[in-house]
């Protein structure tokens, strides 16, 4: 579903991303990790179409990002850790619009649904910045959900949420990969990537570190065997003798 | 907290100034900052050219009913508790902090200094009228300043004692009873000057209405009651440094009482600076979004034209901005504008000297739409360029990047040409009316039916321009829209005079185009000849707004947002 090929993205002097490849089929979800700088956001990015890589091919549903950009933008949702919405449109007019954008008028049919799963039947006639920073991350998340995105990228996607919303939001995500989508999730949260993902890239400083399941992650590093992700991240990225909290 | 304090402003103002120092490194930067020193200059030099004061008596008028309205507004409305706000810095750090509330507002009245000086220095050495002002320019800025503190102090304590009274649970009129009472007595005291005063000297006065209302405003007991009003603006009417000093006194009295009333009040205010600093930190957000003309906050989720399901994603777009603007403009605001166009029409229609108000009017809808050409495309700013920081959003959309500019444009297109029709139409129906205009309606009609479409056309490739140099430079046109100083007068200018040459140049082939078909037709078919030109510029223009919409898609989809975040 997703195939990316050398990715490599340069701002000016800085690599921020080096020849990355990897592979997301059909009902996987990619737990994307990394310490702080290392690229996650950069290569979200270029995933989503946002901006163009400086090298390499980005293949989504079939389609070229480079060639097709339309065509794939269509297959896939891209929802940021910061929400970025329309102040001035209330919830329902953000999903209409977006059904418009999609050339989906069916969608629309989705819509009460939606809300009611992502809790915002009641604030469906707010602007959206009278809402919360939870509820418009749940927005942001809706409108990411409505066209039924074949290719679904999140960014931190439970900063803001409360304990209910995390669940839902939890069951949200591995509800699309089992209907099929791949799904790419970057996170700091290394118990969500260990609980929902069902492979894992660990990047650092633009390079890959490692791909795959934690079992083949380990397989790889027999001396890792038997512990949590959290102990992996930190060994693989150089930070293994960190004392323990 | 003194050191802390002094500290904080010592160093923010040592970063700031280097900060600046710094950018001025960059040529843009430089050259924006001389343009607009340049253009100071210049002002100031027409005005001590052109003479024209404001007598000292009118500014007395009119800055104490100034005041006096002002400050009536802020006891019985409130509109003034972002004077409580802080920045979210200082929340964070001094609000936890073992500092007391009267040290808090001491820091906030110092931290107020800057804004008052900048005001000083712009109504000092930009907006003042030097030909018949007997202050030197030092003792102008020393009166302008406490005039400006005096504001400012008043406003923040008026925020305290409304915030107080409402934590006490007082509420409506127990809450503005001050202003009540002053609004009492200014009703009683209208009242006995008015029987002072014969009818005929106010409504026959020389001087017009504001000669009559200046005549009522002199009159006891009127006169004494706006007299405390009168003191802040004491000094700024001296006649020699003497008179000066004197006058200065009783407003230094007056500051220094604002001074004891606020720091000595010791009222719980935490709750409400929080409140107004948020408030302030949306107010900002949104003017750096989409420049000033949208920087308050939606005022409802206001229903009108709703969104259909299917058809091209660019009208969405275009409905998009234009749910923006309707739910940014406030109601007051619209029925403030009908009022005045209804009591404009029925003065110019029903009055005695309605063929000069009708010229009048139509010369002026005439002149603003002809300036809205050259103007509008920087004033009405709802495309792309309030959308700059929305791109990481924007490009994930599956629009190819003409679609989605054509959108931004013709949003921007629309409203403004909107505007032009409304006041075209207004002015020929004005000048039709007033009988100096001798062509019949049939030809008024069809050529301003051409006209349109031309003005549509002329503003399609104007605001193509503008968004294009949003594109293009887009950290030089993202900083046009952020409160700043000299340097963005610079750019603006800039940015205006660049924008009107390319346009020049852009409206020059298909005006030569139109001219020619004039020139060509005229003779066998008269002022018909018009109607071919002007659907032949038209067409020139819409074809040029389809090859720069074309232009801008490109440059739209190789934009990296990360050049609108340096």
């Amino acid at each position: 579903m997703i195939h990316v090929e050398s990715l490599t993205k340069v701002y000016g002097s800085v690599v921020a991303v080096q020849d990355l490849s990897f592979h997301i089929g059909p009902g996987e979800i990619l737990g994307l990790v990394g310490p702080n700088g290392a690229g996650k956001t950069t290569t979200l990015r270029s995933l989503a179409g946002i901006i163009p890589p400086t090298r390499g091919t980005i293949r989504i549903a079939g389609y070229d990002l480079a060639r097709e950009p339309i065509k794939a933008k269509a297959q896939l949702a891209f929802i940021p850790d910061e929400p970025q919405l329309f102040d001035y449109l209330t919830v329902t007019e953000h999903l209409q619009f977006t059904a418009r954008l999609y050339r989906q008028p069916e969608a629309l049919a989705r819509v009460d649904t939606l809300l009611e799963e992502l809790e915002l039947t009641q604030k469906r006639t707010a602007l959206s910045a009278e809402l919360s920073r939870g509820m418009k991350q749940k927005l942001a998340i809706a409108c990411g959900l409505l066209h039924q995105p074949r290719v679904l990228m999140l960014d931190e996607p439970l900063t803001g949420l409360d304990p209910v919303g995390i669940r839902r939001m939890k069951r949200t995500i591995a509800r699309r990969a089992e209907a099929g989508a791949a799904v790419i999730l970057s996170s700091h949260l290394l118990q969500l990537v260990e609980e929902l993902c069902t492979h894992v890239l660990i990047i650092q400083g633009g390079h890959r570190v490692a791909i795959g399941t934690i079992g083949e992650i380990i397989g790889g590093r027999p001396e890792l065997a038997g512990r949590g992700l959290e102990e992996i991240f930190l060994s693989l990225t150089g930070y293994g003798d960190e004392p323990r909290s | 907290m003194r050191e802390a304090a002094v500290f904080l402003i010592v160093c923010s103002t040592r970063n700031w100034t280097r900060g600046v120092f710094r950018q001025l490194r960059s040529p843009r930067y430089a050259i924006a900052v001389l343009l607009g020193i340049g253009y100071i200059a210049l002002v100031r030099f027409g005005q001590t050219q052109g003479g024209g004061a404001v007598p000292s008596g009118a500014v007395m008028l009119g800055g104490s009913l100034f005041l006096a309205i002002l400050f009536a507004k802020w006891w019985l409305f409130g509109a003034d508790r972002l004077a409580l706000a802080f920045t979210p810095a200082e929340i964070q750090f001094l609000f936890p902090a073992p500092v007391s509330r009267a040290a808090l507002l001491g820091l906030k009245l110092v931290r107020a200094q800057k804004l008052i000086l900048v005001n000083v220095l712009v109504w000092t050495f930009l907006l003042r009228r030097s030909g018949g002002s007997h202050l030197g320019t030092l003792s102008y800025a020393v009166s302008m300043w406490v005039f400006f503190s005096t504001l400012f102090f008043h406003r923040l304590g008026v925020a305290l004692v409304r915030d107080s009274m409402t934590t006490h649970g007082q509420a409506g009129l127990r809450r503005a009873w001050p202003a009540v009472l002053f609004l009492l007595l200014l009703g009683a005291a209208v009242w006995c000057t008015l029987q002072r005063l014969p009818p005929q000297s106010l409504l026959l006065h020389p001087g017009g209405v504001l000669g009559g209302l200046g005549l009522l405003v002199e009159t006891a007991p009127l006169r004494w009651l706006l007299v405390p009003f009168r003191i802040p603006l004491l000094p700024l009417g001296a006649e020699s440094v003497g008179d000066w000093l004197v006058r200065l006194l009783p407003a230094l009295l007056l500051l220094l009482g604002h001074l004891v009333w606020i720091v000595r009040a010791d009222r719980a205010f935490e709750e409400a600076a929080i409140e107004a600093s948020v408030r302030r930190e949306e107010f900002l957000e949104r003017w750096k979004r989409h420049g000033p003309a949208a920087g308050r906050t939606p005022i409802g989720a206001r229903s009108w034209v709703r969104l259909r399901p299917s058809g091209h994603p660019s009208l969405a777009i275009v409905w998009k901005n234009l749910t923006r603007l309707v739910r940014s403009v406030s109601p007051a605001f619209i029925v403030a504008l009908l009022v005045a166009i209804g009591v404009g029409a029925f003065v110019s229609v029903t009055g005695p000297e309605r063929p000069a108000w009708l010229t009048l009017i139509a010369t002026l809808s005439l002149a603003w739409t002809a300036a809205l050409a050259v103007l509008g495309p920087q004033w009405i700013r709802i495309d792309i360029r309030g959308e700059l920081n929305l791109l990481p959003v924007l490009r994930t959309w599956p629009l190819s990047g003409m679609a989605l500019m054509t959108g931004q444009v013709l949003s921007s297109a629309i409203v403004l040409t909107a505007l032009q029709l409304l006041l075209g139409g207004t002015g020929l129906l004005a000048l039709g009316l007033s009988g100096e205009f001798g062509l019949p309606g049939l030809q008024v009609a069809v050529l301003g039916a051409v006209g349109l479409v031309v003005v549509g056309g002329v503003n399609l490739v104007a605001l193509c321009i503008q968004n294009g140099a949003a594109l293009l430079f887009p950290s030089w046109v993202r900083t046009e829209i952020h409160p700043g100083g000299i340097e963005q007068m610079g750019q603006h200018l800039l940015t205006a005079g660049i924008s009107l040459v390319l346009l020049l140049v852009a409206a020059a082939g298909p005006a030569l185009l139109g001219a020619g078909a004039v020139y060509l037709l005229r003779p066998s078919i008269e002022w018909w000849a018009l109607v071919p030109g002007g659907l032949l510029t038209a067409a020139g223009l819409g074809l040029e707004s389809f090859l720069l919409l074309d232009w801008l898609g490109g440059c739209f989809e190789r934009l990296d947002p990360s050049a609108i975040q340096a």
